[in-house]
C-alpha cells in the first residue's frame, strides 16, 4: 500500500467519484485474476476471458455496488447538512444572545412588519380565499346568474326563472334560491333588526348543511306560498336570544310581526351564503308572501331578486354546466320573448361561476380586489422599509465583526460556509419576528372585528389565523430573510484578512462614505415617499369630500327609519303613526324642524324611477330613469335645501288634491332650458303631477357625481310604509335620540327602529376612503419613523467612521458650522435622491388609489410639496444628533487614536 | 475436493473476509486469493458476491475501506478489520468451530459411513 497521489484529494471536494471507484475496484481484480492466470502460462487473451468467466457477472454485481455506494452517500451528505444547520442555528442563537439590544430592535421591527402583513393577508383571506364553514364539498358548488336587462351578466334571477333553470340542467344535483332581507324579529318583547335569509326549502339540502339542533327545511312541492311558517335560527341567535336553550325548539318567534315556529338551528360557523354578512334568520321563501305582502313575487319573471346556488352533478363540470344553461336561455328566450329581451334585443345570459370566483358578488369583486391590492401593496412597502432597516442594522453589526469573520476565514472557515451561518442567523430572525408578529397579528385581527362600520347588518368575517395564513406568513418570513439578510452576508464575508486582523476597525476602507448603507437609506426614504404620498391624498380626498357643497346641510340632524310594512301595517293605520311621530317629535324641546323622507341622500338606499315629461319626445333609446325620493311636508326646510323657484311640499298637499312634484334644477335644465318649469306637467306611471317648486341640485349617491336630474314626491300623496324620521336639532343631534325612540316605543313597543346621525349615515359613502386613509396613514407614519432611524443609523456610522478626519477638519481650524454642513449636507442629499426616486415612483403607483381620490389630482403638488417638507424635516433631525455628535470631537482623541 | 461455490452461506462468506483481513489490509483481490491458498481452492468463493460482501461488512463498520497503490503501483481499495470487527470475528468463529465439531463428531459416530 503506497501513498495517495495528493491531488486525488482535491477531486474529492464534491463527494466521491462513485462510479469511476467502481470501475475502478472490479477492474483492479480482474486485471489481478488475469495476470495470475497470464503467469500460469495462459496466453492474454484467455487470461482475460478466465478471470471474467471466473467473476460472474461484472455489470450486474457493479450495478448493486453503484446503487448501495449511491444511498450510502446521499445518507452521508444529509447527516452532514444537517449537522451543519444544527452548528449554524447554535452559532445563531448564540451571537443574537451576545446583542440582545440589536436582536430586540431587529425582531420587533420584523414582527410590525410581518405583523402588518399578516393582518391584512387575514382579511384577504377571510373575504376571498375561505372557502364557506360548515358546508358540504363546497368545491362542487356554483353560483348562477342570469345577465341584468341592460347588460351586466351576473344579475339576480326571478322566482318563475328559478323552477325553469331547476327543472331544466340535469348538470346540477340540486340549485338552491334565495334573497337577502332585514327582518323585525321578536320573542315577544322589543324587536330588533336582524340580518335574514329567505330561502327556498332545499337551500340546507344542496349546501350540504347539517343542524346543530332539531331540523331544516325539506323539500315538498306541493306547498302553496304563505302556509310554512316555520324557521331556523343561526347557532349565533340561538346563544344570544334562547341562551343556548335545547327548548327553543317549537317555540313561537316573531318575524315582522307574524308568528313563526322555529324548528332548527343551524350549525356554528355557518353565517348564511352572501360572504361577509351576518345572517341569524332562514325562513321559507314561499312566506316572502306574509312577510312582505308582495303579489307576484312567485309568477312575474321580472322580479328578479334571488340568488342561485347549485350543486354540480358527480359527472358535471362548470363548463358542462354552462352549456346545459346556454340551452335553458335559448328556451326561455323563446318562451318569452318580452322577460328574456335586453336591452340590445338580444336573449338574457345564464352565467355559472365556481364557488371560489363568487364569494364576493360579482358587481363588487373588482372593487375589492382592487382594494384589497392596494393594502397588501402598502403593508408590502412598509415590510420593504423594515427590511432595510434591519439590512442596516445587519451592516453595522457586521462592522463590528469584522475581527471575528477574519479569524474564522484565516482558521479555515470556507466563506460559502459563512455566508450560510449569517443567513442562517437572519431566518432565526425572520423566523422570531414572524412568530411576534402572527402575535400582533392576533391582537389586530381582534381590534378589527371589534370595529362596527355604520351598516344595517352585521359583518360576520373570520378573521382568525388558520393554515392559509401562517404559510403565508412562513413564505413570507422566507423571502424577507433573503430580502434583508443576502447582502449583508455576502458584505460581511468579503473582508479583507490581513488588515482586519491587524487593527479592528481598520479593516475597511474608511475615508468613503458607506455605500450599500447609503443604498438602502435611499430606498426607505424613496418607498416612504410612496407610502406618504398615497395617505396624504387620501387624506385630501378626504377634506376634499368634507368641505364640497353638498347642496343640503347634514349638521345637526338626528335619523331614526321605521319598517311598518315589515310590521303588518295597514295604510291608514302607517299614516297615523308617521303623523303622530312627527307631531310628537315638533313638538320635543331642542327640536327645531321634522319630516319624512323615504330615503337619505348619501346613505345606502338609492332609487329610480321611469319619469314621462308632457311634450317631451324621448329620443331612441333615452333612458328617463331618474332619482327620487318621497318626502314629508317641510323636508326641504329640514335640509335646508333652497327652494330656487315656487314652494316646497306643504300639508295641503295630500291625497285628494292636486297631485304635485318637485324637480330640482338639473331635471328643470334638462326638460325645459329657458322656460319656467313651474305648471309643467310630469307622469310617473300613476298620474300627471304639476310641478310646483325648484330645489337647488344637491348630492345624492355620491360626493363625487355630478348634478343628474332629480325629482322629490309628496309623502302625503304617495304614500311609502317604510320612511325615515329626519329630525333637525338646535343642539347635539345625538342628545335627541333616546327621546324620539322613546316616543316610537310609546306608539307601538314591538316597533323596531334604527337610529343614527345624518353625518353617520353619510359615512357609509365615504367608508373606503376613510379605512385607506386610516391605515395608510398608520403605515406610512411607521414607515416615516422606520426610514428615520434609518438614516439616523447611517449618520451616526459615517460619523463614527470618520472621527479622524473631522479631528483633523477642526485642527486644521475647521469650524462647528462647517462640520454641521458636511453631516447635514450628506444626510439631506441622501434624503434629496430617495425624495426623488420615491416622487417618480409614486407617479407611477397612485394610479391604484385613483378610484379613492376626489377632488384631488393624482400628481398634487401640495401632497408632494408636504411629504418633501415632512422627509426634509425628519433628514434633518435624524443628521442633528451624529453632526453635533461630531462637532464635539476633540481632535487630540481622534488624532491620537490610533 | 471442492465444495460447490453456492454452499458458502453469506454469513461465512464474511466470517472468510474478516478473518482473511486479520492478518493485514487487503484489497478485495488479495482476499479472495488469500482464501483460495489457505483452504487449497477447496473454497473457491464467488468473486461476484465478495465485493457486496464487503460493502455489508462495512455498513456495520466490522471493516473499513480506503485508497492506495497496490503491491504493483496501480490504485486499489484497500480494506481493513475494524476493532468492532475482530471481536464480532471472535465471537462467530467460536459458534461456528462449535457447530462443525458437534456436526463432525455425529458424522464420526459408529456406524461409520461407508
Amino acid at each position: 500500500m503506497g501513498r495517495i497521489p495528493s491531488w486525488r484529494r482535491y477531486l474529492r471536494f464534491w463527494g466521491p467519484d462513485i462510479d469511476a471507484d467502481i470501475d475502478d475496484e472490479l477492474r483492479f481484480h480482474l486485471e489481478m485474476r488475469a495476470r495470475d492466470y497470464e503467469a500460469q502460462g495462459r496466453s492474454p487473451a484467455e487470461a482475460q476471458r478466465m478471470a471474467l468467466a471466473r467473476f460472474g457477472d461484472v455489470t450486474r454485481v457493479g450495478a448493486a455496488l453503484r446503487e448501495h455506494d449511491r444511498r450510502k452517500e446521499r445518507r452521508r451528505q444529509r447527516r452532514e447538512r444537517m449537522d451543519d444547520l444544527l452548528q449554524d442555528l447554535r452559532y445563531a442563537v448564540r451571537g443574537l444572545r451576545r446583542a440582545p439590544g440589536f436582536t430586540l430592535v431587529a425582531v420587533l421591527t420584523l414582527a410590525l412588519g410581518l405583523g402588518a402583513n399578516t393582518t391584512i393577508f387575514s382579511v384577504v383571506n377571510a373575504v376571498l380565499l375561505r372557502p364557506p364553514a360548515a358546508v358540504r364539498a363546497p368545491e362542487r358548488l356554483v353560483s348562477v346568474y342570469t345577465s341584468d336587462f341592460s347588460g351586466p351578466r351576473y344579475g339576480t334571477s326571478s322566482y318563475a326563472d328559478y323552477l325553469d333553470f331547476q327543472k331544466g340542467n340535469a348538470q346540477l344535483a340540486g340549485l338552491t334560491a334565495f334573497t337577502a332581507r332585514l327582518f323585525n324579529f321578536s320573542t315577544g318583547g322589543a324587536a330588533s333588526r336582524i340580518g335574514g335569509e329567505e330561502v327556498t326549502d332545499n337551500y340546507f339540502t344542496v349546501l350540504g348543511v347539517t343542524p346543530a339542533l332539531g331540523q331544516l327545511f325539506t323539500p315538498d312541492e306541493s306547498r302553496a306560498p304563505g302556509t310554512e311558517p316555520v324557521a331556523v335560527v343561526s347557532y349565533g341567535l340561538w346563544q344570544r336570544t334562547f341562551g343556548g336553550d335545547p327548548g327553543v325548539i317549537g317555540k313561537t318567534i316573531h318575524v315582522n310581526g307574524n308568528a313563526f315556529t322555529v324548528i332548527g338551528v343551524a350549525p356554528p360557523h355557518f353565517t348564511g351564503s352572501i360572504r361577509g354578512v351576518q345572517v341569524d334568520l332562514w325562513v321559507p321563501y314561499l312566506m316572502d308572501a306574509v312577510l312582505t305582502r308582495g303579489h307576484d313575487e312567485f309568477t312575474n319573471r321580472g322580479n328578479r331578486d334571488l340568488f342561485l346556488i347549485g350543486r354540480l352533478a358527480p359527472a358535471a363540470t362548470l363548463a358542462s354546466a354552462q352549456a346545459g344553461f346556454r340551452v335553458i336561455a335559448r328556451q326561455l328566450h323563446d318562451a318569452y320573448p318580452q322577460s328574456w329581451t335586453d336591452v340590445h334585443h338580444e336573449s338574457r345570459a345564464i352565467s355559472v361561476l365556481a364557488e371560489q370566483d363568487a364569494r364576493v358578488i360579482p358587481q363588487l369583486h373588482g372593487a375589492v380586489v382592487g382594494f384589497f391590492a392596494l393594502l397588501m401593496t402598502v403593508v408590502g412597502i412598509m415590510l420593504l422599509i423594515c427590511c432595510a432597516n434591519v439590512a442596516n442594522l445587519l451592516l453595522a453589526r457586521a462592522a463590528g465583526r469584522q475581527r471575528e469573520v477574519a479569524v474564522r476565514l484565516a482558521l479555515g472557515a470556507g466563506r460559502g460556509r459563512l455566508v450560510r451561518q449569517l443567513l442562517t442567523e437572519s431566518v432565526l430572525l425572520a423566523g422570531v419576528g414572524a412568530v411576534v408578529g402572527a402575535l400582533l397579528a392576533v391582537w389586530a385581527t381582534r381590534l378589527l372585528m371589534a370595529f362596527k362600520p355604520p351598516l344595517p347588518v352585521t359583518i360576520a368575517l373570520d378573521l382568525s389565523i388558520d393554515g392559509r395564513v401562517l404559510v403565508f406568513t412562513t413564505l413570507l418570513a422566507g423571502l424577507t430573510a433573503l430580502i434583508f439578510g443576502v447582502a449583508p452576508a455576502f458584505r460581511a464575508a468579503r473582508v479583507d484578512l490581513i488588515p482586519a486582523l491587524k487593527g479592528g476597525a481598520a479593516g475597511t476602507r474608511r475615508h468613503r462614505w458607506p455605500a450599500m448603507r447609503s443604498v438602502l437609506v435611499v430606498s426607505q426614504v424613496a418607498m416612504c415617499v410612496i407610502l406618504l404620498a398615497m395617505a396624504g391624498l387620501l387624506l385630501r380626498s378626504l377634506r376634499a369630500a368634507q368641505t364640497v357643497d353638498l347642496g343640503f346641510d347634514p349638521q345637526q340632524i338626528a335619523l331614526a327609519s321605521f319598517e311598518l310594512g315589515n310590521q303588518a301595517y295597514s295604510e291608514s293605520r302607517g299614516r297615523a303613526f308617521y303623523d303622530a311621530i312627527v307631531r310628537e317629535t315638533e313638538a320635543l324641546p331642542g327640536v327645531q324642524a321634522v319630516s319624512l323622507a323615504q330615503s337619505t341622500p348619501l346613505g345606502l338606499d338609492y332609487s329610480r324611477r321611469g319619469v314621462n315629461v308632457e311634450g317631451y319626445q324621448p329620443k331612441p333609446g333615452e333612458d328617463l330613469e331618474f332619482g327620487i325620493n318621497i318626502v314629508g311636508p317641510r323636508y326641504f326646510d329640514v335640509m335646508r335645501i333652497p327652494m330656487v323657484r315656487g314652494r316646497e311640499f306643504t300639508e295641503q298637499d295630500r291625497a285628494g288634491s292636486l297631485p304635485v312634484a318637485i324637480v330640482n334644477e338639473s331635471f328643470a335644465r334638462y326638460f325645459w332650458p329657458g322656460d319656467d318649469p313651474i305648471g309643467k306637467r310630469i307622469g310617473t306611471g300613476d298620474q300627471m303631477r304639476v310641478v310646483v317648486g325648484v330645489a337647488r341640485d344637491s348630492k345624492t349617491r355620491s360626493v363625487s357625481e355630478e348634478p343628474s336630474p332629480y325629482f322629490y314626491l309628496p309623502y302625503l300623496q304617495s304614500y311609502g310604509s317604510n320612511m325615515i324620521l329626519e329630525v333637525r336639532t338646535a343642539g347635539d343631534p345625538r342628545a335627541i335620540i333616546p327621546i324620539v325612540r322613546r316616543e316610537a316605543a310609546t306608539l307601538d313597543p314591538d316597533l323596531p327602529v334604527q337610529t343614527e346621525t345624518m353625518e353617520d349615515a353619510m359615512g357609509v359613502s365615504l367608508l373606503p376612503q376613510r379605512a385607506g386613509a386610516t391605515l395608510l396613514g398608520i403605515f406610512s407614519l411607521l414607515g416615516l419613523a422606520l426610514a428615520a432611524i434609518g438614516l439616523y443609523g447611517v449618520m451616526a456610522y459615517a460619523v463614527s467612521q470618520r472621527t479622524r478626519e473631522l479631528g483633523i477638519r477642526m485642527a486644521l481650524g475647521a469650524q462647528t458650522r462647517d462640520i454641521y454642513r458636511v453631516v447635514l449636507g450628506r444626510g439631506l442629499s441622501l434624503m434629496a435622491i430617495g425624495l426623488l426616486v420615491g416622487i417618480a415612483l409614486s407617479m407611477l403607483l397612485t394610479r391604484l388609489v385613483r378610484g379613492l381620490l376626489f377632488g384631488v389630482s393624482p400628481v398634487d403638488p401640495l401632497t408632494f410639496g408636504s411629504v418633501a417638507v415632512v422627509l426634509t424635516i425628519a433628514a434633518l433631525v435624524a443628521s442633528y444628533v451624529p453632526a453635533r455628535r461630531a462637532t464635539r470631537v476633540d481632535p487630540l482623541v481622534a488624532l491620537r487614536e490610533e | 475436493m471442492r465444495a460447490d461455490t453456492g454452499d458458502l452461506l453469506q454469513g461465512t462468506l464474511g466470517l472468510l473476509i474478516l478473518k482473511a483481513l486479520l492478518a493485514g489490509p487487503a484489497h478485495g483481490y488479495g482476499v479472495a486469493r488469500w482464501i483460495e491458498d489457505t483452504t487449497d481452492d477447496v473454497l473457491r468463493i464467488e468473486e461476484g458476491s465478495l465485493y457486496p460482501a464487503l460493502r455489508r461488512l462495512e455498513d456495520k463498520e466490522w471493516v473499513q475501506s480506503e485508497w492506495g497503490l497496490s503491491e504493483n503501483n496501480r490504485r486499489a481499495r484497500f480494506y481493513t478489520i475494524t476493532r468492532a470487527g475482530r471481536a464480532h470475528l471472535r465471537a462467530e468463529a467460536g459458534i461456528w468451530m462449535r457447530y462443525a465439531d458437534a456436526v463432525t463428531r455425529v458424522l464420526r459416530t459408529a456406524p461409520a459411513l461407508a
